[in-house]
């Protein structure tokens, strides 16, 4: 992941994360456009043989763009922690609940 | 059998009978053979034919029921499928073998058949149907399926319920004369084919006697007749129609089918009485009887006669004359007659039959042969046939291509029959062993491929500026496929099929691929064809070489092709022929047409040019055409005039080469001769007034000797450069004879002498005489060059030739600026233009694989109408106005150009010569009647060129002096660029570098009317102000923009420059032509014609240059433009901006889709190249210009557009852009929101709201920003269910919020709120009650929606809200709360 201040907006960064395509751009965009401050957040894959995609996040002037993502990103592994959780437990209620 | 004794000549119809009955009776079982149901293949033997005949009868008397009967029968059908007969499951096939078994009981009355006396029965015909047969027949199964216990036929019963009294008709003396009473009944044509009744008795079937099948059937009968009778014809056809739809598609086809093959059967088989077979194609009544008949016949038969003993009438059929041709029958849609002169035969035309129109073709009445039956015959295998056809063809496909026929025929004919594949046909007809075919088959192929009216047009010009160069008729697709063919391998080459070829390129696939040239070699060197083969076989080659330059080097380099027509045709020595007669044999004289031929390939190419020359010793033989006065060539006179019209024209082409200048040297003397005789030659020309009335022009030698004398000049004047720069090494100037300056400034003296006699006769009585002006037009040129040349010449005394200049133009031109003479020329201009030529004068006969120069006739329309074929014929006139007698472009060309050379050496007489040219009241009313004629038919037709050529020298003028109307010679200006055609890329780079972007020429730019039009913005609130991604106020300010751009003026135009520079070569190539730089030129054919150079979108070029590069670079490198694709892009904005501003009418050429999506590429350019601050401050000035509500509404996303594959797909590439970069940029967002309107396809915004949901959330554009009215996303309301429903979703998860989207809240609440309370039940009832399902249940998160009254941007949330709900939605809101609680 590389981390570029745009220069003509403010509150504004440009990230570009490797080796990852849509399914972590889409993930994180949703994330970060759920949070309020967030002004602005897409990704674009540059080329679709290209491994890679090119994350814009413009803030509210209290906050920056990398706590933006800190947060999304957090956020987002909470969240899919807490889905994994409930899977497992629904896979352990199911198991014994019904005993073959 | 064998018992039997076959039939003998001699006997006559009673014993063969007999026979019959003998044969019948003998036969085992009573089954008579399967043979008689194909009674034309024993043609030969009487009896067995007269069992086919009745054969024949039995299954075709069926089709004489009515089809009243049908329709009951049909009932019965129906009730009896119920418990379907054993028969009912056959196929329809099995007709035939259910015929064979009803055969079996014929036997039993085949006497009865012929006894019986049927003259004066009544029939019952069947209607006519469209194919000439009546559908009823398949009636024949059904009855006998139905009604297996009839004894009757339909017919016998007819015959039984109407007594022969009632038609009084006395029986005919011969008892094989069947009397034919057709009833008079309406509507029923009387078909009087078959005569014998009884036969259908058979076919109702043997055996199956019950007796009120007769009771029945006539009961049939009469409910039918008076149904009949109670009808008017259009219920019979009504009904007919009726029946034709009940049926089985299938089965009418079958019947049909049969019933024709019965038809021909009929025909052949022999029979003994005479009977009427005609069937007609009209919806009259025809009744004849036999014995009328035979009166008709022009010989009486005679019994004497050998074998005339029992007259056959239907042998005897075509011996009567032919019914009238009717006009009756007016079917539309007719094939179209020709007769042997190409002329179409008017349908009802009635012309005797010696004429040989008349054929047994389809519709033998009408004269005249169709295309179709000319195909067919030219491949008869009689030579006769062949050659007519060929000729017919030929003629045809003339007068098609002259337009005579165009208001005749409803769809043009060559395209038509080269679809019909008549190029095969021809070239198949040319490797035929007869030479009558061969030479039927070149006039046709001549016929097709060269246009005699494109060489007659290029003849008019030919004296003008630039008239030596042609246009190359190369196809669009051909050239298409070269530029393909670099990037794609040779393989798929190929893969072409010669039919592909064609349907692409003629002339490519008759030369490439069918081998014409080697057959012409043979046809010129075996079988020595006579003249006029000869020329035509030259012209043809002439218009395969005018294809390209490659296709001209293909002629040239077959073998022995060039040789055997240079030989034979264009001899330096000839015995000379007897002039009284025509020339029959053309071998060993000189041809003009060859020197034409000779002299197209000199066109095409400077290599081929230089092989003629030094190979075919070419300078040799103009040598010698030219070098004695046409009467003494030996030659009769018109062909010795042609031929040197045509030598003259060859060595202009060759010495723009400077080739073949050596020529000029040895004619040197004799030139001067006649140029001393001119003078005296044009004062008698001039009182004779017989003039005009020469056959040929005195002056056409004269005309092209002046411009080859031009070349000349070039050639002299460059020569000088040429020793200066000595490390110029060129192979070929061993062959180049180097003239220099002193070899032709004594031919200056007499032309110019003449020159100046001549003006002075314009400008005194132009508007009397109506002098042709090529030779002023020539003189001119001539003069122009001179002057331009002279000055780059060392060593001449300057004093002395800018005197002599000043003088000139004392004695002649000022005069004449100021004469009535010009005046008058001037004031033709308009009605000589071809831009303002209505659009009806476009030709239709053209065809894509074989372009034309478009050069038609069309109906002079001032002349009042003739009836007279042969007069009508004068008074057409080509369809160009430019190329109508006395056309002023030439004349005003050359003298803009000489003045124009003139003032550029001596400055001081500019004001005198230019400016009254460029003040001049008529040629401003001309030039702003062009600029408002949008795009004219002739727009990219060659001979515009020459309507192009004015304008730019007009131009030219203007930025010497300046004209009262700045803004309409830039007007002018921008479209001339968008008009030039190829070869003239100099004209736009000299306009794109002095002209359009000259500040001279943008008066608005000026400061102080910037002002004041700043000061008038300043009341309708201009300014506004839109904070941008980067937080920056923008400022919309018009002023600023505007001010901006006219000051980098000069900026934009070095991009544009530079933008263009990839044309380098062309330009090269194209000023080399302007200049006449005679070392330089590579060719005089100008490829691409029937195109503009540039596009109309011009000015967005380097804009999709930046673009596509981009989009290239994007996938190696970084994301972002370079500094000099931005620089590119503002410049482009910028000119554009200004362009919309000042020029709005030009600029709505283009359509405003075109212009928008070109806008949009710049955002897709790049990724942050919007956010540029001059690119984002134009970008939104041109959204102001296309808010505006006149561009809104012209604005349509359906249409097509160049460049992009849809509309459709570019906003999806448009949003995703946006959804990746933008940054919630507002302009970008505006951008976003313009096709969102209400009155754009759902489509578009279901892209939006339906993929693309994350933008709801970063389209931040506020209400008070938006630059587009809101209505028009509020209004018509939505209708898209899916759409709506999509609105809701959005609205309940939250997805557009007020908060982030003001604008696309508002839209999505206000048209959720308006759907839900719609009343009136309008199929959506369902969609709406789950949809008030959903909402009632997130009731707290879309009270919006529930309360919403209207929008209003005052309000908080840009709406305003019921505060208690209106008494009606509020019970509609409980109706549905209640239904969900339920």
């Amino acid at each position: 992941i590389t981390i570029e201040k745009d220069s003509k907006v403010p509150n504004a960064a440009i990230f570009t994360v490797n080796k990852e395509d849509h399914t972590l751009g889409n993930l994180i965009t949703v994330q970060l456009l759920k949070d309020p401050q967030v002004l602005f957040a897409g990704y674009k894959v540059p080329h679709p043989l290209e491994h890679k995609f090119v994350l814009r996040i413009q803030t509210t002037p209290d906050y920056t763009p990398q706590e933006a993502m800190t947060n999304a990103i957090t956020d987002l592994i909470s969240e899919i922690s807490l889905l994994e959780e409930r899977f497992r437990d629904a896979v352990r209620d199911r198991q014994e609940g019904s005993p073959i | 059998m064998s018992t039997l004794t076959r039939p003998k000549p001699g006997e006559d119809e009673d014993d063969l009978l007999k026979l019959q009955e003998q044969f019948l009776a003998s036969a085992p079982g009573g089954r008579p053979t399967v043979t008689i149901k194909r009674p034309d293949k024993r043609k030969t033997d009487g009896s067995e034919k007269e069992e086919g005949r009745h054969i024949v009868k039995m299954e075709a008397i069926p089709a004489k029921k009515s089809k009243f009967k049908l329709d009951t029968e049909l009932e019965k059908r129906k009730q009896m499928e119920a418990k379907p007969p054993l028969l009912k499951a056959d196929d329809v096939d099995d007709i035939e073998e259910l015929l064979d078994r009803h055969d079996r009981g014929m036997a039993a009355v085949l006497t009865t058949i012929i006894e019986r006396d049927t003259r004066n029965e009544m029939y019952m015909a069947p209607v006519l149907g469209k194919q000439g047969f009546p559908k009823a027949i398949h009636n024949n199964r059904s009855k006998t399926e139905t009604t297996k216990i009839r004894k009757k036929s339909l017919f016998a019963q007819q015959v039984e319920a109407h007594s022969s009294l009632q038609f009084g008709v006395e029986p005919a003396p011969q008892r094989s004369v069947s009397a034919f009473r057709g009833e008079a009944q309406a509507g029923v044509v009387g078909n009087p084919q078959q005569g014998t009744t009884p036969g259908s008795y058979i076919v109702e079937g043997i055996g199956l006697g019950i007796h009120n099948s007769q009771a029945e059937s006539l009961k049939i009968h009469d409910e039918n007749v008076q149904k009949l009778a109670g009808m008017s014809e259009t219920d019979i056809l009504e009904e007919r129609q009726k029946l034709l739809e009940m049926l089985d598609p299938k089965l009418i086809e079958f019947l049909k089918k049969k019933r024709k093959a019965k038809e021909e059967s009929s025909k052949t088989a022999a029979v003994a009485d005479a009977k009427k077979v005609s069937f007609s194609v009209q919806r009259e009544v025809k009744q004849r009887s036999e014995a009328a008949q035979e009166d008709e016949l022009p010989v009486r038969p005679n019994k004497n006669w050998i074998n005339m003993g029992t007259v056959e009438g239907e042998k005897l059929e075509w011996m009567k004359d032919l019914p009238p041709p009717s006009s009756v029958s007016s079917q539309t849609g007719r094939p179209a007659r020709f007769d042997f002169q190409g002329n179409i035969m008017a349908v009802d035309a009635d012309v005797p039959v010696n004429l040989g129109l008349h054929h047994h073709g389809e519709e033998p009445e009408r004269a005249g042969y169709t295309l179709e039956e000319m195909f067919l015959l030219a491949r008869s295998s009689n030579l006769q046939q062949r050659v007519i056809a060929l000729h017919t063809l030929a003629r045809v496909i003339n007068q098609a291509k002259s337009g005579y026929l165009s208001e005749k025929i409803e769809t043009p004919i060559i395209p038509a029959i080269l679809a019909g594949g008549v190029v095969m046909l021809l070239r198949w007809a040319l490797d035929d062993t007869a030479e009558g075919t061969v030479a039927a088959a070149v006039d046709a192929l001549h016929a097709l491929l060269c246009s005699p009216l494109d060489e007659e047009a290029a003849d008019i010009t030919w004296a003008w500026f630039l008239g030596n160069l042609s246009a190359a008729l190369t196809p669009s697709a051909t050239l298409e496929k070269e530029a393909q063919s670099e990037d794609t391998d040779e393989e798929n080459k190929e893969e072409e099929t010669d039919a592909d070829v064609v349907r692409r390129d003629i002339i490519e696939a008759l030369v490439k691929r069918m081998e014409l040239l080697v057959r012409f070699r043979y046809i010129f060197q075996s079988m020595r064809p006579q003249a006029a083969t000869v020329v035509q076989m030259l012209e043809i080659l002439t218009r395969a070489a005018q294809h390209s330059g490659n296709m001209a080097y293909e002629i040239l380099k077959c073998p022995g092709l060039v040789d055997t027509v240079m030989t034979d045709f264009l001899p330096t020595a000839w015995t000379p022929p007897d002039c009284s007669k025509p020339v029959s044999c053309v071998y060993g004289l000189p041809v003009p047409a060859a020197m034409h031929f000779m002299q197209v390939l000199c066109q095409a190419g400077r290599n081929m040019a230089s092989i003629m020359v030094s190979k075919h010793q070419l300078n040799v033989r103009l040598l010698r055409y030219l070098a004695l006065p046409s009467r003494d060539l030996h030659l009769p006179f018109a062909e010795a005039v042609d031929l040197q019209r045509e030598s003259l024209g060859t060595w202009r082409v060759c010495v723009s080469y400077g080739l073949a200048m050596q020529t000029y040297f040895d004619l040197y003397s004799s030139i001067l001769l006649s140029l001393g005789k001119l003078e005296d030659r044009w004062l008698l020309s001039c009182d004779s007034s017989t003039m005009e009335k020469a056959a040929h022009d005195p002056f056409t030698l004269d005309v092209r000797m002046i411009c080859v004398l031009e070349k000349v000049l070039c050639v002299a004047g460059y020569s000088s450069t040429l020793q200066e720069g000595s490390d110029y090494g060129r192979s070929e100037e061993t062959t180049f004879t180097s003239a220099n300056w002193s070899h032709v400034t004594e031919i200056l003296y007499p032309i110019k002498a003449y020159t100046i006699h001549v003006l002075n006769d314009l400008s005194t009585s132009y508007p009397v005489k109506k002098q042709k002006l090529d030779l002023p037009t020539a003189c001119l040129n001539f003069l122009a060059t001179y002057y331009e040349l002279e000055g780059r010449q060392s060593g001449i005394d300057v004093i002395a030739s800018l005197d002599s200049i000043e003088q000139f133009c004392r004695t002649c031109i000022i005069p004449l600026l100021s004469s009535h003479g010009l005046s008058v020329i001037i004031d033709s201009l308009s009605s000589h233009s071809n831009l303002l030529a209505p659009a009806s004068a476009v030709p239709t006969e053209t065809a894509s694989n074989l372009p034309s120069l478009c050069v038609c006739k069309v109906p002079n329309s001032e002349d009042t109408a003739l009836t007279d074929p042969a007069t009508c014929q004068e008074t057409w006139k080509l369809n160009m106005p430019v190329l109508l007698p006395h056309s002023p472009f030439g004349l005003l060309v050359a003298l803009l150009r000489l003045m124009l050379a003139v003032c550029r050496r001596h400055k001081s007489l500019i004001p005198q010569l230019i400016e009254p040219v460029v003040h001049n009241k008529d040629i401003l009313v001309y030039m702003a009647k062009t600029c408002a004629v949008s795009r004219s038919a002739f727009h990219t037709a060659h001979f515009t060129g020459g309507e192009n050529l004015l304008h730019y020298y007009w131009l030219k003028c203007c930025t010497l002096v300046s004209c009262q109307n700045m803004s309409l010679a830039h007007r002018v200006a921008l479209q001339l660029v968008a008009r030039v055609h190829h070869g003239n890329e100099h004209l736009v780079h000299d306009l794109i570098s002095t002209v359009v972007f000259s500040p001279n020429f943008l008066s608005e730019g000026e400061d102080t009317q910037l002002t004041s039009e700043a000061l008038e913005g300043l009341n309708i609130t201009e300014n506004l102000h839109i904070i941008s991604a980067t937080q920056e106020e923008i400022s919309l300010s018009k002023h600023k923009l505007l001010q901006q751009t006219y000051l980098s003026l000069a900026k934009i135009r070095g991009h544009y420059l530079q933008a263009f520079g990839g044309m380098e070569e062309a330009l090269q190539d194209s000023r080399n032509l302007f200049m006449g730089n005679p070392q330089e030129i590579q060719s005089q054919m100008i490829t691409g014609a029937g195109e503009s150079l540039m596009p109309r979108d011009w000015m967005f070029l380097p804009l999709i240059h930046v673009y596509n590069k981009a989009a290239q670079a994007r996938s190696v490198s970084g994301d972002s433009v370079s500094p000099q694709g931005v620089a590119m892009v503002t410049s482009v904005l910028q000119w554009t901006y200004a362009l919309e501003t000042w020029r709005p009418v030009e600029m709505d050429q283009i359509s405003v889709t075109l212009r928008l999506t070109r806008v949009m590429c710049a955002f897709i350019a790049g990724n942050d190249l919007f956010l540029e601050r001059p690119v984002n401050h134009y970008l939104a000035g041109l959204l102001r210009v296309f808010a505006t509500q006149k561009h809104l509404d012209k604005l349509d996303f359906e249409e097509r557009v160049p460049g992009i594959t849809s509309s459709y797909d570019l906003y999806q590439e448009f949003l995703e852009h946006y959804e990746g970069v933008s940054f919630g940029d507002p302009v970008f967002g505006l951008y976003v929101l313009l096709p969102l309107q209400q009155r754009h396809s759902s489509l578009l915004r279901k892209a939006v709201w339906g993929e693309r949901r994350r933008m709801l959330r970063t389209l931040r554009i506020s209400l008070t920003e938006m630059l587009i009215p809101l209505e028009n996303y509020l209004q018509p309301e939505e209708q898209d269910v899916e759409l709506l429903q999509l609105y809701l979703s959005a609205i309940i998860t939250k997805g557009v919020q007020s908060v982030w989207s003001p604008v696309l809240y508002l839209i999505a609440v206000h048209h959720v709120n308006r759907f839900i309370y719609i009343l009136h039940e309008d199929g959506n009832g369902a969609i709406r009650s789950h949809m008030w399902k959903q909402i009632l249940a997130n009731e707290s998160k879309v009270s919006d929606v529930i309360y919403y009254k209207q929008a209003n941007v005052s309000m908080p949330q840009g709406m305003e809200l019921y505060d208690p709900l209106p008494q009606g939605r509020l019970a509609t809101l409980i109706k549905r709360r209640n239904a969900i609680q339920v």
